[in-house]
């Protein structure tokens, strides 16, 4: 009874509750006490980590903000509302264009600091715009006016409560969107009550009058992306009453300036008081984050080589951006944290007491089976070994030590790095690279001494002037300057640039005591020979000479020895798994993931992902157990560039139906298979037969010898026996003819595993299933020419799929045909 | 009786707005100025006089108050209404209509309607519309009534100095600074007559001219010592001419930097468009370029391992490429993304993954409006881009990665 259906169909969506994601369910075993562990050392570093990096980052702007903070409040200082001045006729609207880089996703945090400093320090009327908001003038205009008159009554409510007047409150909706109603506003606002209690705050007179008419500040975040006739516009009329209202544009520019004058015509870029302010670029804020995170002691938790180097080459390669390297940093955190079941011992050295204290069984059983611990057991003397695998405590107390070893080698590391940094960043060519982080992913990975670039930088040491090496090694001092645990190297080195001052002392007495060397320099008359080898000699000795070539080479010799003993690399070190963290393809896939290689992996090869029993072919096999998709798309593979679809899909169909077919042989081979067992039966007992017929032969001179055998009357049971054997022979060979029959279904068997190789390979889909229908099925023909629907609309809805993935779209050049979109087999 | 419509016109800066307010002002009739870039809708054109109006000036923000009004009649109505009640029918009212033509682009009623408000009111008004352009422009449709034209003629040299000399510094005598803005005058009056970034141009000047002065090497009457001292700046800000990225005291402060630094002017200029991009970046931005410029059949040529034979039909077409129009004169031309990564990964070095990264860059790159989309934005299944940068800035983007961009290009090669 659908008498009264209604035409419209009605589709409401609910906004679901917002689901707070649980901790507990993406850990992989919440009820371990030891995950939980992890999981709250984990949001422990990175709440340190985090901290550090917000002061990094307001540090870091803090100087082009102040610049533009003083130019926003300093652009209208002789502002009035009063009337216009008559002098100043002149009346441009004072612009910021804040040239930021092309760091995109940063912008976003960098423009709430700069607003929120705006809104602190210099006025309350601050409104930011993005271009998504603004797509013409009316939202812009009503973007601008809601933000300031809203946060301003905002504000207004507090002042309501402190001192009780009723302030008019302004219905904002109803006023019509235009600037003249915001410079009636701002003018009833500001000079109508002139006792508002933030003046009055204020001591000195400058500050008060500033303080009574604030700047109104607009900040356009993605220039770039607004309209050319939506800017104008905007500042067209904003032009109009900037006698009424104290503008002040900020322009986010993510390129350069010239975008500006793409965007603006002259008419309107007229009316503009321009001042450019350059941010730093991302990339020494990103040395910042390195120097302050990675690179030093105070955090535990460590980056490998290969880790090190992915994370700066997304930054470096694609992104520029720091906020996508500081999350991949907590998304590595996080991945160490909850992937190392140790990782809790990755901590604070205060709490590394603790932590060990706290080890279950269990876990000190893993500890124990960290390779680099097993490589440090092996080392111990062998009293020490038992104690170290099986005595808890002394355990203990050992990884303790340790673990404050590896923090002491941080400690030391970090300063001896910078000056190996100093020594080597300005060689010619950088064979150790320009920057510290170059130079500490490097000891990350090897031992120092087995790099070859580090043995060519150590040979062009060598040849460095004196003058050089004295600013090198004052460098040196000045970086160790703050490490007390260092006092000793620097000592050393303040005695090196002690001697180099004093090395022309020095070469006068050593000249002296190679004079008589010098003398019997040439004698007067000597063969060639002689000559040649006395020049040889002579050269020799040379090298040698110079007093300051032998203390550049006792200097080097100190730092090889110093960087030899202080930049060990850390796979090298006892327990380095639980500080360092150096999954790096792990850590590729996720970070920088492929769409299109994964796609081709899940189509080619769906076990992969689905990890089901079925699929788990090679990679150019194709079964009828696959998804939909995956057939369609191997069977497109072997097309060419236009493919018809009928015979796509009559392939496709063809292929189902044989499959059902091919079940069922599956069947029948197990049936043979069976039969062979059996085979291999028989033909152990043909074996025997043959031993029989030996024993005939055998019987033969036994029944020549039967007249012997009258002798032994007891022999004629023997023969007995032997009628009885021969009875049986009968029976083997009777066996035998049935053997023959199984050979022949061997063969058969035979042709059938060819069958199913061919299979694997499918050339000839349908050749090969004419072919194998004639040969064990001749009266079972498919009926391919009308499939039933169910498949038609599988295989639409396959290729369809495919055509959304992108790799076949419909082509109006033949009909009924696809076109393929990638080139070459799978 | 006033006629009942005026139409002012003439270009930027001569003093159009400036006479009709202070006219306006100084004979105190009423009279509501709109700007019409402000009325994105005809509502707000027609609220704004009749508010105004009826506020006679004074701020309102009680906004019941406020009159609701959104077509022609309503207007008509309400704005008799309002004279007849603030007793104004003895004397004439004038609205005046900024930046007219805009009222052009709005409903086509509106103009008209507007040039015979007082035949419609039968009240006594005057519309005066001030515009740039000449009333010729105006003629479409109709129901027009031909205005009062009046033209506001360009300043000639003379007057020039004469108006910019009211900008004098009270402590210089006039004939000096007259001759000072002389000087500017003969430098600039042929690239730019406009009074306004003149005006810009000779108090951003000033203080650079009387430096000697004020250190002593110079007296007000050593008129060529001061002329040797200011030319080279001048010159320099010929350059910079209409871009006003700087403002004065900015502009100071660059002045003595280049001073100090002894940097050469033109430096400024290419600091000017540099960017620094990562390092795929620069190469997807090489490799739409080279979409951009080179015809999708030069690609086999320029990219393939083996370009095959070079048969005598092509070497005909090459000899006829020399007629045709280079690719740069039309123009970038509009490419499929996937040719676009053909190319990148045939010029970028090393094996790079198809990572979604590169994609997120190409979308950066069509953000910071490098490349824009070619197609609507909504079409995902095979979006077209255009390469939006200059030579210049791409043969600099292409030198930091030590490629050389002109051997790949069709017009080059």
């Amino acid at each position: 009874m659908n008498t009264a259906g209604s035409v419209s169909k009605g589709c409401f969506a609910f906004k679901g509750k917002k689901k707070q994601a649980n901790v507990d369910e993406y850990l992989p075993d919440s009820k371990n006490i030891a995950v939980k562990k992890c999981h709250q050392r984990f949001n422990q570093m990175w709440e340190e980590v985090y901290t550090q990096v917000q002061i990094l980052q307001s540090d870091f702007n803090s100087n082009i903000f102040d610049e533009l903070l003083k130019f926003a409040e300093n652009s209208h200082t002789g502002f009035s509302l009063e009337g216009r001045d008559t002098k100043k006729l002149l009346v441009e609207i004072p612009a910021a264009a804040l040239v930021t880089g092309v760091n995109t996703p940063d912008h976003s945090t960098m423009f709430a600091n700069l607003v929120s400093m705006l809104r602190e320090r210099v006025t309350p009327l601050v409104t930011i715009l993005k271009s998504k908001d603004c797509q013409n003038v009316k939202s812009i205009l009503s973007r601008t006016l809601t933000q300031l008159m809203d946060s301003h009554c905002v504000a207004d409510f507090d002042d309501e409560d402190e001192d009780g007047t009723a302030v008019n409150t302004v219905n904002t909706k109803s006023l019509p969107l235009t600037l003249s109603s915001l410079a009636k506003w701002y003018r009833n606002k500001f000079l109508d009550q002139p006792s508002s209690p933030k003046k009055r705050k204020s001591v000195d007179g400058k500050c008060f009058e500033h303080k009574a008419l604030p700047p109104v500040v607009i900040v356009m975040e993605d220039f770039e992306n607004f309209l050319p006739k939506v800017v104008q516009d905007f500042l067209l009329i904003s032009s109009n009453y900037i006698s009424h209202l104290p503008l002040v544009f900020i322009f986010g520019i993510a390129t350069s300036v010239s975008a500006i004058h793409r965007l603006l015509p002259n008419e309107v870029s007229s009316l503009l008081c321009m001042e450019k302010f350059q941010a730093p670029p991302s990339t020494e804020y990103l040395t910042l984050v390195i120097n302050q995170i990675l690179m030093t002691a105070r955090y535990p938790f460590k980056l490998g080589r290969g880790v090190f180097q992915l994370l700066l080459d997304i930054f470096l390669y694609y992104d520029f951006s720091v906020l996508n390297f500081i999350q991949a940093l907590r998304f590595t955190m996080l991945e160490h944290y909850s992937s190392q079941p140790l990782s809790y011992l990755c901590c604070n050295h205060d709490d590394v007491q603790d932590a060990v204290k706290q080890t279950d069984a269990d876990s000190l059983e893993r500890l124990r089976q960290l390779p680099s611990f097993m490589r440090y057991v092996e080392g111990c003397s062998t009293k020490e070994q038992p104690d170290l695998l099986l005595n808890e405590k002394f355990t203990k107390e050992r990884v303790v030590r340790l673990i404050e070893d590896i923090n002491e080698y941080h400690t030391n590391f970090f300063p001896i790095l910078s000056c190996l940094h100093v020594l080597v960043g300005k060689l010619p060519g950088y064979p150790l690279g320009k920057q510290l982080r170059e130079v500490y992913s490097l000891c990350l990975d090897v031992n120092l001494q087995e790099n070859e670039d580090f043995k060519h930088a150590r040979d062009l040491l060598r040849m460095l002037s004196k003058d050089e090496w004295k600013n090198l090694l004052v460098q040196c001092i000045e970086k160790l300057q703050n490490e007390s645990q260092l006092k000793d190297v620097m000592t050393e080195l303040e005695k090196f640039v002690n001697r180099i001052d004093h090395i022309d002392e020095v070469v006068e007495e050593e000249e002296e005591s190679e004079q008589p060397a010098n003398d019997d320099a040439l004698p007067y008359r000597t063969s060639l020979h002689q000559l040649r080898q006395k020049l040889q000699d002579m050269s020799k000795k040379q090298k040698k000479l110079s007093p300051y070539e032998k203390l550049r080479d006792e200097i080097v010799g100190f730092y090889d020895d110093l960087f030899a003993k202080h930049l060990v690399c850390p796979t090298k070190l006892p327990l380095h798994e639980i500080f360092y963290y150096n999954a790096t393809r792990h850590l590729k896939q996720r970070l920088n993931a492929s769409p299109r290689s994964a796609l081709q992996m899940a189509l080619s090869n769906p076990h992969y992902y689905l990890q089901c029993q079925c699929c788990s072919l090679e990679k150019s096999a194709l079964s009828g157990t696959m998804p939909d998709t995956c057939i369609v798309y191997k069977l497109h593979l072997e097309c060419g560039q236009l493919i018809n679809l009928y015979d796509w899909m009559q392939v496709f169909i063809k292929l189902y139906d044989w499959m059902q077919v091919f079940i069922k042989l599956y069947d029948w081979m197990q049936v043979f298979i069976k039969l062979y067992d059996w085979m291999q039966v028989f033909i152990k007992l043909y074996d025997w037969m043959q031993v029989f017929i030996n024993l005939y032969d055998w019987m033969q001179v036994f029944i020549n010898l039967y007249d012997w055998m009258q002798v032994f009357i007891n022999l004629y049971d023997w023969m007995q026996v032997f009628i009885n054997l021969y009875d049986w022979m009968q029976v083997f060979i009777n066996l035998y003819d049935w053997m023959q029959v199984f050979i022949n279904l061997y063969d058969w068997m035979q042709v059938f595993i060819n069958l199913y190789d061919w299979m694997q390979v499918f050339i000839n889909l349908y050749d090969w299933m004419q072919a194998f229908l004639t040969v064990v099925q001749p009266e079972e023909q498919v009926d391919v020419k009308e499939p039933n629907h169910k498949m038609q609309a599988r295989f639409i809805q396959a290729v369809s799929q495919l055509q959304f993935l992108g790799f076949v779209k419909p082509t109006k050049r033949k009909t009924d045909h696809v076109a393929r979109l990638t080139w070459g087999g799978c | 009786m006033t006629p009942p419509a005026l139409f002012l016109y003439g270009h930027t800066s001569t003093g159009k707005s400036l006479v009709l307010g202070s006219i306006l002002k100084s004979s105190q009739v009423l009279h509501v100025i709109v700007n019409c870039v402000e009325c994105y809708s005809q509502r707000f054109l027609f609220e704004h006089v009749l508010n105004a109006i009826r506020a006679d000036g004074a701020a309102i923000l009680d906004t019941s108050t406020l009159i609701k009004c959104d077509n022609m009649s309503d207007f008509v109505r309400l704005l008799q209404q309002e004279v007849v009640a603030k007793k104004l029918d003895m004397q004439t009212v004038y609205i005046v209509l900024d930046k007219a033509e805009r009222l052009r682009d709005m409903e086509q009623n509106i103009l008209p309607a507007f040039l015979r408000l007082q035949e419609l009111t039968g009240l006594n008004l005057c519309t005066i519309l001030v515009s740039e352009i000449v009333w010729e422009k105006y003629r479409f449709g109709t129901g027009f009534l031909e205005p009062l034209v009046i033209q506001f003629p360009d300043y000639s040299k003379d007057e020039l100095v004469e108006i910019i000399c009211h900008d004098r510094p009270e402590d210089y005598p006039e004939g000096f600074y007259n001759m000072y803005v002389n000087l500017v005058l003969n430098i600039f009056y042929y690239a730019c007559r406009n009074l306004k970034e003149l005006r810009h141009l000779v108090t951003l000047n000033f203080k650079t001219y009387v430096q000697p002065i004020n250190s002593g090497e110079a007296t007000m009457g050593d008129t060529k010592k001061l002329w040797k001292h200011i030319e080279p700046h001048l010159k320099k800000a010929l350059c910079t001419l209409y871009l006003r990225e700087v403002s004065s005291s900015q502009w100071e402060r660059y002045q003595q930097e280049i001073e100090t630094a002894d940097n050469v002017g033109l430096q400024g200029l290419t600091h000017r468009s540099h960017v620094e991009l990562p390092y795929y970046s620069k190469y997807l931005l090489i490799a739409a370029y080279l979409a951009s410029y080179n015809p999708a059949k030069s690609d086999r040529k320029f990219f393939a391992k083996n370009s095959g034979k070079v048969n005598k039909k092509v070497q005909l077409n090459q000899a006829k490429k020399k007629d045709r129009t280079s690719n740069h004169m039309l123009g970038p031309k509009p490419f499929p993304l996937d040719r676009l990564l053909a190319i990148f990964y045939s010029i970028v070095e090393g094996r790079v993954a198809p990572t979604a990264n590169i994609f997120m860059q190409i979308t950066s790159l069509v953000s910071l409006h490098f490349l824009g989309h070619a197609t609507g934005e909504d079409q995902i299944e095979q979006p077209k881009y255009k390469c939006l940068v200059s030579l210049d800035f791409i043969k600099a983007v292409s030198r930091t990665v030590n490629f050389e961009v002109t051997r790949y290009l069709y017009d080059f090669a």
